[in-house]
């Protein structure tokens, strides 16, 4: 072999070795992330008296900790610091999807639809939320907002698929324009249940439009988790045709990939993940676009990298975001919408002003 | 063999091709030039096997290309349109290395690795390796992509490359080493169709030269049998002499004016 095959391999396992290394990093801050999440809190229960309930499962475990202790880690903590990182992993996931999709470092999942018809849908439920519950049983009640926001995502994503499969010479563009289209018309029809509102329904409003994990449960969790599975599982494995992708479709295509079945996929997991995420907990912005473009200056453009290092990422920094909005103005809550949006946006423009003449 | 029989393609009340035989044989090279318009791209897109022709057949082995996906087809054929551009930094050997994921998910691994550099190192790029692909110039991202399709069509025996307008930014000397290296893969077996616009280009390292005009093909042979000034002005419109080269074998195009 010669001096610059040598060198070609050894790039290869050094930029191999790097990845793992990158991604090892941001598993650990997500970890710490996550501990901290059920650490802190507003009342005086530790990361000490977690351990201790941990231990106390295992068969030769030692004592459990208090019944109330207890209490608030497995159903108010536990719960909680699960879905920030859910959320998070899966708009991080998704938002390097989608970015790797339309070729765009400043695509948001939001652009195909999701965001506007979640909105739509449960804002619909806040208002008129009156009347539909008296039609379910009793029992479906608190599903009643994450059951449509999920709901709606699916629905708005499907119609903006449906419309652009129509327009297909196209490719990538039919998809953005048929997205921004769908998304217009669910914020005005947003505008118009915003407008019927009272008072009390414009606060929940509000408050579900800017975003918060506060309100999770394990009924409401789970199946938010099975639903994110999937993009977990199969969204990592279309890596490398999104790598051909960053040359344009039609080359995509040319070099053997089913662009056809790469865009169909990625939609629907990502339609499913956020979705999912949007059902339980509102719209959170800036972390599906922010947080792609800090993996790809840690780990490179690579998306065997960029994929999984925006799950941890995305969940790492929601897990955070989340500590801040439940401690900054304790006793009360932030929404963490705002926490993501505050930090989120004044960083964006640094990463924008930071190099001049750098990429994006 | 890769060959459109009889292929017309239509959109909408335009013909943009009509009635093409056009076969690609392997170990030859085979020059496609026309003016501006003249359905060149068209051509090269039927037999990629983007589109499908509204009449006649495209066909590979005598099988029907319409029928065989993404993936099987870029076990047979590659190509290198005009322009391409890359949306992420990646590195230039990593745009080399996505030539063989499509086929057959290949790629990967450092023995794959060093083994793209060598294409690099053939076309003069290798020390462009690591490299962010945007940061190149237009010549040099061509040779990229080059490398890339090269690398893409050895991976398989028999196979087909297709180039269109490959030394649209490249310098003189580059051309030439473009060209050179499209040549030699055909002598290892491969068919090459390369989209041309300089005629002492096409006359000096194709095996034989097409001339598409206004969507039909309108003469086809070696460039001593077709190069003749009358027809060079039916088809450019164009004055020219044709003269033998002074130093290499073969005919010389000279254009002296619009005719």
């Amino acid at each position: 072999m010669s001096q610059a095959s040598l060198a070609a391999a050894d790039w290869w396992r050094r930029s191999h070795a790097a990845r793992q290394r990158g991604l090892m990093l941001l598993g650990l801050a997500c970890l710490a992330s996550f501990l901290l999440s059920i650490a802190i809190g507003a009342t005086d229960v530790g990361i000490g008296q977690f351990v201790a309930w941990l231990w106390s499962l295992l068969p030769l475990g030692g004592e459990a900790p208090p019944a109330g202790a207890q209490a608030v880690l497995l159903q108010i903590r536990l719960p909680r610091a699960l879905a920030a990182a859910a959320v998070g992993a899966a708009l991080g996931i998704s938002g390097a999807t989608v970015q790797g999709l339309f070729r765009n470092p400043l695509a948001d999942p939001g652009l195909i639809g999701i965001s506007g018809g979640a909105s739509l849908a449960a804002v619909a439920v806040i208002v008129l939320g009156g009347s539909l519950r008296n039609l379910l049983p009793e029992v479906l009640h608190p599903f009643l907002l994450p059951l449509a926001a999920f709901a709606g995502s699916i629905v708005a994503t499907l119609l903006v698929y449906r419309i652009a499969a129509l327009r297909d010479d196209l490719g990538i563009a039919a998809l953005l324009l048929a997205g921004i289209a769908i998304n217009a018309i669910a914020m005005a029809g947003v505008g118009v249940f915003i407008f019927m509102s009272n008072d009390d329904q414009l606060r929940s409003l509000n408050f579900w439009m800017l975003g918060s994990v506060g309100a999770t449960t394990w009924h409401t969790l789970l199946p938010a988790l099975a639903l994110m599975l999937p993009a977990a599982i199969l969204l990592p494995r279309l890596a490398r045709a999104l790598d051909l992708f960053s040359m344009g479709e039609r080359q995509a295509w040319l070099s053997g990939i089913d662009t056809d079945r790469l865009r169909r996929r990625a939609v629907i997991l990502v339609a499913l993940a956020v979705g999912a995420a949007v059902a339980i907990s509102g719209t959170i912005g800036f972390v599906g676009l922010v947080v792609p473009h800090l993996v790809r200056l840690m780990l490179g453009p690579d998306h065997r990298g960029v994929l999984a290092g925006s799950a941890l990422l995305g969940a790492a920094l929601l897990g955070g975001a989340d500590i801040l909005a439940r401690t900054l103005v304790m006793p009360a809550e932030l929404p963490i919408g705002l926490v993501t949006a505050l930090v989120g946006g004044p960083f964006f423009l640094w990463l924008l002003l930071r190099r001049r003449g750098g990429a994006v | 063999m890769l060959q459109l029989r009889q292929a017309s393609y239509r959109v909408g009340a335009a013909t943009l091709v009509e009635n093409i035989d056009l076969a690609l044989r392997p170990g030859a090279v085979v020059a496609l030039v026309g003016p501006n318009g003249a359905g060149k791209s068209t051509m090269l897109r039927l037999l990629a096997g983007e589109i499908a022709p509204t009449r006649g057949h495209a066909e590979l082995d005598g099988a029907p290309i319409a029928t065989m996906d993404a993936a099987a087809l870029a076990r047979r054929r590659a190509v290198l349109p005009q322009h391409t551009a890359t949306s992420f930094g990646f590195d230039a050997l990593a745009i080399v290395l996505m030539g063989r994921h499509g086929p057959d998910g290949g790629g990967a691994g450092a023995a794959a690795a060093a083994d793209a550099l060598a294409v690099m190192d053939e076309l003069g790029v290798a020390d462009l390796a690591h490299r962010d692909i945007r940061t190149l110039s237009g010549g040099e991202q061509q040779r990229v992509h080059l490398a890339r399709t090269l690398w893409q069509v050895r991976a398989f025996p028999d196979n087909h490359l297709l180039l269109d307008e490959p030394t649209s930014s490249l310098d003189i000397a580059h051309q030439f080493d473009a060209l050179e290296t499209a040549r030699a893969e055909a002598r290892r077996g491969t068919a090459v169709l390369v989209v041309l616009h300089d005629l002492n280009l096409a006359a000096r390292f194709a095996d034989s030269i097409t001339v598409a005009k206004g969507g039909r093909i309108v003469a086809q042979g070696t460039a001593e049998a077709i190069l003749e000034p009358r027809a060079i002005s039916d088809w450019f419109g164009m004055r020219a002499v044709v003269t033998p080269h002074p130093a290499e074998h073969g005919p010389m195009v000279v254009f002296c004016g619009r005719s």
